[in-house]
């Protein structure tokens, strides 16, 4: 059984790359790993303030792990094997988790890819560079199959 | 139909790409345009070569010629649908291709090459994936890979 990383992030656009990884697992009648790397959000609602370092990681990724199952709750069930959250660099989180899980093929949104976060070194960007397997960079919300 | 774009360098790596495409292609019951960029910027040819008509007659010539051959290796696969060449930079040229002939998917492959060499052989793969209208899968091939 072949396996499709699929890296979510917390953008409305997640649904869309959530899709044409599911297009690509019908066809290759492959499992989806759904993967979210959670970072400490530039501003922090002011309850969580007080938490300790180690409540506040359990804290960010039991939502987004929330976030995911209810993404996963979208499409077929049959489709996904895991749905997961780790405290992490977006790019070195998925490149670690795709490696370890030796997944076939790992699908990314290309939000944040334009000429000048190639330059910044954005997730996407640095994912290209580093990934030793696979890719699919999904760009807007056209359908693979027919 | 669908439509997916093989950029192809006549490298092991591109072959490899172009294998996969086929794959997806059967699965997708797409079809395949090939595409082999001659690189001329500023005025020179990839080997730094200066740009004289007799010359890029002669190098079009050999170069079609070698896509047509990638493409009789493959026709049994009923997916080529079209052999492409064009010139300048790569990574500008073959996201312009992608929109000109509508496909659906670029399918390219890599070494992936990493510090000074990803400078040049990566900033290709990087620039279509920046520019490119459409998805694209990145092929990461075996051959050559850095140790």
């Amino acid at each position: 059984m072949k396996h499709i990383l699929v890296a979510l992030d917390a953008s409305p656009r997640a649904r869309g790359v959530l899709g044409t990884a599911l297009q690509l697992a019908t066809l290759a009648d492959a499992k989806l790993i759904l993967y979210r790397a959670v970072g400490i959000p530039q501003e922090l609602p002011r309850e969580r303030l007080d938490l300790t370092d180690q409540g506040l990681e359990a804290s960010l990724i039991e939502e987004a792990q929330r976030d995911l199952e209810g993404l996963a709750m979208t499409i077929d069930a049959s489709r996904v094997e895991l749905v997961f959250a780790t405290f992490a660099t977006a790019w070195d989180g998925i490149c670690r988790e795709a490696r370890s899980r030796d997944v076939d093929l790992v699908v990314v949104g290309a939000q944040g890819y334009g000429r000048l976060d190639r330059l910044l070194g954005t997730t996407a960007a640095k994912v290209v560079n580093h990934i030793d397997r696979n890719l699919l960079v999904v760009r807007g919300d056209r359908a693979l199959t027919p | 139909m669908k439509a997916l774009l093989v950029p192809v360098d006549f490298s092991a790596t591109s072959e490899d790409a172009l294998v996969h495409a086929i794959d997806l292609a059967d699965e997708l019951d797409a079809k395949i345009h090939l595409l082999h960029v001659i690189r001329i910027v500023d005025g020179a040819l990839g080997a730094g070569l200066p740009v004289t008509s007799d010359r890029v007659t002669e190098l079009i010539a050999h170069q079609q010629a070698a896509l047509d051959r990638v493409a009789r290796s493959h026709h049994g696969s009923g997916r080529i649908a079209g052999c492409w060449l064009r010139y300048g930079d790569a990574g500008a040229v073959i996201p312009d291709a992608a929109t000109e002939l509508a496909v659906d998917l670029i399918v390219i492959g890599t070494r992936g090459v990493r510090g000074i060499a990803r400078t040049v052989l990566g900033s290709v793969v990087e620039a279509v994936m920046g520019a490119a209208a459409c998805h694209v899968l990145l092929i990461r091939s075996q051959h050559g890979a850095p140790a």
